[in-house]
């Protein structure tokens, strides 16, 4: 049975998924115990992420193929009168054998699952603000045992964060008291660099401390390396590295989605309360949503912009539905692998920078020089990470990873405006591949009537007004 | 020393803030482009604008500017003490402006083809037969550079002389990101989603080139903050920089896949509107200018235009500086003008 073979594969899935988890916890232990989690941990990460986007796009494809015939049966079955396979008990099933397996995987290292459970997926339009399902820091991963460590035996290096946030979010308000648009966008750009500049210098002080006492070392840096500043550093210093405006995309699309489903909502009434429990259970998401108490955010948004429509079904239109949404699915969901790969490529390269930037500042101290002027020593980070980061932009990886996330959210795009227009039809509304048509017809007639001025020496009589009043003024110089 | 008082930097920075806060909040208007100027043609939604001068022009061919697409005309004369265009004004010459306007959807099919032989050449004729002259000049500017470049190859006779400003015109090179990120772009993806593209994503890709510039430019604004005039000349800047016009998706599709991908008209393989575009054929004199530190249009994507004309009066000039800094500098002002005003006169 089909649905077999569909839960089947899922299993499968997520036995892999564990058992790369499960792997790579085990490694990351090990390089806690030994000192060498920063560096180290990098690369399981690396390592870990591959084998997570291997898998995952092997079970995607497999999966969204089985998805699409699923629901076409469903459909089909609904048209002809029957009642529509109820999966929800294999489902249930199905998520508690997953749970399990998840916990005892997981052990004393839960927060190992962070990127991709419960987070913002309508907040993801950059990948270095982004509360993103799929990609988040990739430092996160270590945050906790790191804080652990910080806050038992240098709490007092993290006091200035205990008044830097509410002093960068005064000066922020502050901004609301400025009427002329370009001066409140610049307070606002220049009041969140002067937060990143205050961020800098938490996480430089307490290095210099050691750096001046003699007692920075590999080992200390390892160790005070605070991850969320420095991901703070970067969300701040980065913003303008915004791959594709997600959020704007599924607000305007759930948007379109309510105003189709205000028109129709007593449409398909039997339909609609079978097939979104339908979607619920079969969607792709779930392969990256392990915390069933949490679901997927991603999916709770998927939920949420796309199962109204699937209230509004129009007779001989579901396949349809079905395959453009399906895809649509699909397609989110490599985007956000890719999206995590290059936000990891980015992090890391930022990592490095910093770690090498500290390194040949204790080797300058020890020379004699004076590292007491903060807007310096910031400015020469500013320098080293723009250097770093250039470097990382021009690899072919790079290009060819930015090319590929800009042509997948482009195609998101494409097939849910495909959707939009598809629900939309029946209203007494033009829709955007009519107003295109129009457009297209009325540059036509715009061409044609220049040329046809042209042959017949005729002037529009605006031009002709012009002209003459420039012919005036010409005559007067 | 800075460390022993983990609260300085952040005191210290306050200070500055509030002082320059006052500054900001008497700012009513961000004025740029005040070198005043009259609406004298217009060609489908394109403008033509002209100089108003004081005096009689000193000279007899009068200059057409084409700026980029990208962006707006207003930075060459971004404010009086900062103009490209008022100080060719003040050195005699009769200046007319392109405004290419901002493209919305209904322009999506506006072709490369239409801004070169269509509304380029109509303003080129108005103007011809407006001044009374056989042929004008023509400086084009960035992606306005490669546009009239690629009209004085189709149109000989009619331009008399040709400067090029940053432009680019060899697209093999990959010294610039742009030029590297280009190569794996979908480009027929973007023009079929957006149909018309959005300055916000042309804009996005610039501010990428140089990723920390925004921390340098807006820490560089809490410094000078507190003297108003420094401050007015950061907010005109701004002010420009984020008037993006979108542009004509058919225009940005060709440029992007024939120029940009396969380098076609270097290799004088470029089609408009059913002719070749052979740049041999530019048989004018030619000013060739390039920015040496301009990360947007590198060097290697300017200099070679020099080799690939027809024309033996031709001359490769070297500004130091980067692609902005050739017009608002305070070297430009002083270096520029006077160099271009020169070169002009002497082929009048």
């Amino acid at each position: 049975m089909e649905t077999n073979t569909f839960f089947d594969a899922w299993l499968e899935t997520q036995k892999q998924l564990t058992n790369n988890w499960t792997e790579s916890n085990s490694k990351l232990q090990d390089s806690v115990k030994n000192g060498a989690a920063m560096n180290d941990g990098l690369n399981i990460y690396k390592e870990w992420l591959a084998k997570q986007s291997e898998i995952t796009k092997a079970a995607t494809e497999k999966a969204t193929t089985t998805f699409q015939s699923q629901m076409a049966e469903n459909a089909e079955a609904f048209k002809n009168g029957k009642t529509p396979v109820n999966v929800s008990e294999i489902y249930n099933n199905w998520l508690n054998t997953q749970r399990e397996q998840m916990n005892k995987a997981m052990g004393n290292f839960p927060s190992f699952s962070n990127p991709f459970t419960a987070n913002n997926f309508f907040t993801a339009n950059n990948p270095f603000t982004a509360n993103n399902p799929f990609a988040t820091n990739p430092m996160t991963q270590f945050t906790d045992f790191q804080n652990q460590w910080m806050n038992n035996t240098q709490n007092w290096m993290n006091q200035p964060n205990q008044f830097s946030q509410p002093w960068a979010n005064s000066f922020q308000n502050w901004g609301k008291g400025l009427t002329n648009d370009t001066v409140k966008d610049t307070w606002g750009n220049m009041t969140n660099i002067s937060a990143a500049y205050v961020k800098f210098y938490e996480m430089w002080a307490p290095m210099f401390k050691n750096m001046q006492n003699n007692t920075f070392n590999s080992e200390w840096m390892k160790k005070g390396f605070n991850l969320d500043s420095f991901k703070e550093l970067m969300d701040r210093t980065m913003t303008q590295v915004a791959p594709v405006q997600t959020k704007e995309l599924f607000q305007q699309f759930q948007s379109m989605s309510e105003v189709a489903s205000n028109y129709n909502k007593h449409m398909f009434q039997q339909f609609s309360s079978s097939v979104p429990e339908n979607l619920k259970t079969l969607t792709p998401f779930l392969l990256f949503g392990n915390d069933s108490n949490n679901a997927n955010s991603a999916f709770a948004v998927y939920q949420r912009s796309v199962s109204p429509l699937l209230r509004l079904f129009y007779p001989g239109k579901e396949s349809e539905l079905n395959e453009s949404m399906t895809g649509m699915m699909e397609k989110i969901s490599i985007y956000g692998q890719k999206l995590a790969e290059l936000q990891q490529a980015m992090y890391t390269t930022g990592a490095k920078t910093w770690e090498t930037f500290l390194f040949e500042n204790a080797e300058e101290l020890k020379k004699g020089k004076d590292l007491s002027d903060i807007q310096e020593v910031f400015q020469n980070w500013v320098n080293k990470n723009e250097a770093s980061m250039i470097e990382l932009f021009k690899t072919d990886a790079f290009s060819k990873i930015q090319a590929e996330i800009l042509d997948l959210s482009l195609d998101i795009r494409q097939r849910s405006e495909k959707v939009a227009e598809t629900l939309l039809q029946p209203l007494p509304i033009m829709l955007r591949s009519e107003a295109d048509e129009l457009y297209t017809t009325i540059y036509e007639l715009r061409k044609r009537i220049s040329q046809l001025e042209k042959q017949e020496g005729i002037e529009s009589s605006s031009d002709s007004k012009e002209a003459k009043s420039s012919k005036k003024k010409a005559a007067t110089v | 020393m800075a460390n022993e008082n983990p609260f300085k930097e952040m005191t210290e920075t306050t200070k500055k803030l509030v002082s320059g806060y006052d500054n900001l909040v008497h700012v009513d208007k961000v004025e740029i482009a005040t070198t005043p100027k009259e609406l004298v043609f217009k060609v489908d939604k394109i403008k033509l604008f002209r100089y108003v001068r004081e005096t009689p022009a000193k000279f007899k061919t009068p200059v057409i500017v084409s700026y980029a697409l990208v962006n707006r005309f207003e930075m060459m004369d971004i404010q009086p003490d900062r103009s490209f265009i008022k100080n060719l004004l003040d050195l005699g010459l009769d200046i007319y402006m392109i405004d290419w306007g901002y493209p919305t959807r209904a322009d999506k099919d506006v072709t490369m083809d239409d801004y070169v032989n269509w509304f380029l050449n109509d303003i080129v004729d108005f103007v011809r037969k407006n001044n009374d002259v056989e042929s004008v000049n023509l400086m084009g500017v960035c992606q306005g550079g490669t546009l009239s470049l690629i009209y004085s190859a189709l149109h000989p006779k009619k331009i008399k002389n040709l400067i090029t400003l940053v432009t680019p015109v060899d697209f093999a090179t990959n010294d610039g990101l742009l030029f590297r990120w280009a190569k794996d772009m979908n480009f027929d993806r973007i023009v079929d989603t957006h149909g018309t593209v959005p300055g916000e994503f042309l804009n996005s890709g610039f501010s990428q080139l140089k990723p920390m510039m925004n921390v340098n430019k807006y820490k560089s604004m809490v410094d000078i903050m507190q003297d108003k005039d420094k401050l007015m000349n950061f907010l005109r800047m701004e002010k420009w920089i984020n008037d993006s016009p979108d542009q004509s998706g058919e225009c940005y599709r060709q440029f992007m896949k024939d120029l940009y991908q396969q380098n076609k008209l270097a290799k004088g393989e470029l089609e408009l509107g059913g002719q070749k575009v052979n740049l041999k054929n530019v048989t004018m004199p030619l000013l060739n200018i390039y920015a040496s530190e301009d990360h947007l249009v590198p060097p290697a994507a300017t200099i070679p235009l020099n080799e690939l004309v027809g024309t033996k009066d031709k001359q490769l000039y070297k500004f130091p500086g980067g692609h902005i800094g050739v017009f608002v500098g305070s070297r430009s002002q002083k270096e520029l003008a006077p160099a271009v005003s020169k070169w002009l006169k002497d082929r009048d």
